[in-house]
């Protein structure tokens, strides 16, 4: 065809994207099927509200949250120390911590939990022999087991991140370091932590929450925790279900400000100032209201 | 010997290995305070190692290396080098400048902070001193206009210039250039040579690992070619490159020129 001949303008017609639409229609039947039957289920809709703000749970969900922090700082320091030991020149301290993460990641989490309650059963007294000595049940608290237990397990897994996140940083950097004088842990303070942090910050907010999650396990243990006090409720009035949808809401409270802080986070320390186009990427993201309408209708992406 | 007969650098049989590679098999050379020496020679012929041994970024199999008088990453007690520590090394580092092929500007700070870093954190000048002699260099190397922005907004010429500064923040008694334009666009070279001949002319004493055969013969005041991890040929510029002895020198020369 002789293409001369299109000299004028001509529009141009999208793509029709059906496929949006046909799955939107069956995801919205099933909602409403869904919400039919829980209508329909034998649960009390009224007391979930109501346990929602009993006393016992908002202490629950005081320890939830202090026990999350009380685990991911642990976690956290840990993490550092093992993957700065992980990265030694010394072979001994390279070697200890790969045994370190090797022992506290490969152990489920809550047999870990159940090793550290009953360390009293193993040993009477913690101390070293003829400077002090404690007896192990007054130190053992069940908060304290459940600092160990989960915390030094997301301590293991956090090394792994910070080690990822150390090797993320080119070398040059830190040839560049040693260049100008600096020392090893100059360096490290100084060049490679700040730069590894871009690398570090997205799976530590997902550790963290995952462990918001996680401290439910600390229930097994007596940690008047969210889940425990659910089941407290619901051992004294039988509404099984309805004490457990409100620890559920509670959990959906603590990761949707866990998401949103994590999204903050991220958008300050991703903002790669060594990658001007990242600057631009963090703009434009999901959590923009706007994204997934203009996603569905397939309008292009946000104009820089 | 007299303080002026010793060389501010000397490298006594430098051997040096990767795994059963041999890279350097016995390095002689001699810099006096104020010579620019250039090294030359084709790829893998141990010019960057050698380099890289003489600020210890390296640590040498065989031989010495000597920086002002005191031998580098070693300490010498009774006709024994002992090993010293990596932050004893750095502050032998601290005096000899470094600049890279590939710039390694710290990519999460600005110009102006690369520059700053080594004498606040190094040398611990109060940071207001610090930011004046910054700023003094920054114009020196023609980027005081650029001193507030990240590396990855700079071209490759302007960062390898930033460096430079930063390096000479340190008030080096030598500078170790390791291929300092090879990886620029070939636009930029000529800002960074610029710019290192300012350094030359101030009686600035240089080590150039180049492919820059012009720099060489205009700058230097000795060249030294490297082949195999030995010193071909060396001598002064004029000479070498008009009357090349070696055949393996000839054959490189032909090559570059």
């Amino acid at each position: 065809m002789d293409s001369s001949k299109f000299s004028g303008e001509i529009p141009i017609v999208p793509l029709r994207k059906w496929g949006r639409w046909v799955s939107a229609i069956i995801i919205v039947l099933l909602f409403i099927a869904l919400i039919v039957s829980l209508r329909h289920a034998q649960i009390v809709w009224g007391d979930v509200p109501k346990f929602f703000t009993y006393r016992t749970m908002i202490q629950g969900l005081y320890m939830t949250v202090l026990l999350t922090l009380a685990c991911m700082a642990t976690g956290i320091v840990l993490g550092v120390i093992v993957a700065i030991m992980r990265r030694s020149t010394n072979p001994v301290m390279s070697w200890m911590a790969w045994l370190y993460i090797y022992v506290f990641r490969g152990l489920p989490a809550l047999l870990q939990l159940f090793i550290w309650y009953n360390l009293a059963l193993a040993f009477k007294t913690i101390g070293i022999p003829g400077l002090f000595s404690v007896s192990t049940n007054a130190v053992m608290t069940s908060f304290v087991v459940g600092v160990l237990g989960l915390g030094l397990n997301e301590s293991a897994y956090y090394a792994e991140i910070v080690r990822a996140g150390f090797n993320s940083v080119d070398h040059g950097q830190v040839e560049a370091a040693a260049s100008i004088g600096m020392r090893p842990s100059q360096s490290m303070r100084r060049v490679i932590l700040p730069q590894a942090m871009r690398v570090i910050i997205p799976p530590t907010g997902n550790d963290f929450i995952n462990m918001i999650k996680g401290t439910s396990l600390a229930s097994t243990i007596g940690v008047h925790e969210l889940l425990l006090s659910a089941q407290n409720i619901y051992s004294a009035n039988f509404r099984i279900m309805e004490a457990l949808m409100s620890a559920a809401l509670w959990y959906m409270v603590l990761v949707s400000v866990a998401s949103i802080g994590q999204y903050f986070i991220e958008k300050k320390f991703a903002a790669d100032r060594s990658n001007p186009a990242s600057m631009k990427k963090v703009m434009a993201t999901s959590l923009n209201p706007n994204g997934f309408f203009r996603r569905f209708v397939g309008r292009s992406e946000v104009p820089a | 010997m007299s303080e002026i007969d010793t060389p501010l650098v000397r490298a006594v049989n430098v051997h040096k290995s990767f795994g059963r590679l041999e890279v350097l098999k016995g390095i002689n050379l001699d810099v006096t305070t104020g010579q620019v020496v250039c090294l030359l020679g084709p790829s893998g012929g141990g010019k960057s190692t050698f380099l890289r041994c003489l600020n210890h970024l390296e640590k040498i199999d065989r031989g010495s290396v000597w920086v002002d008088g005191k031998p580098v990453g070693y300490r010498l007690s009774q006709n024994r080098f002992y090993e010293i520590r990596e932050r004893e090394v750095a502050l032998q580092r601290a005096q000899i400048g470094m600049v890279f092929q590939r710039f390694n500007l710290f990519s999460n700070r600005t110009a102006l902070e690369n520059v700053t870093e080594g004498p606040i954190q190094v040398l611990k000048v109060n940071p207001k001193e610090a930011h004046e002699t910054a700023v003094r260099l920054l114009e020196r190397v023609g980027m005081m206009d650029w001193a507030n922005r990240y590396p990855a907004q700079l071209s490759g010429g302007q960062q390898q210039r930033v460096a430079i500064a930063r390096s000479l923040a340190m008030n080096p008694k030598l500078m170790l250039f390791d291929e300092p334009t090879s990886a620029l666009d070939p636009e930029l070279v000529g800002e960074v040579l610029t710019v290192m001949r300012g350094l030359a002319a101030d009686g600035m004493t240089m080590i150039v690992v180049t492919h820059e055969v012009g720099f060489a013969r205009e700058v230097a005041d000795k060249a030294v070619f490297m082949f195999d991890g030995i010193i071909a040929e060396e001598g002064i510029p004029v000479d070498v490159f008009s009357n090349p002895r070696h055949e393996r020198t000839q054959q490189f020369l032909s090559k570059v020129l």
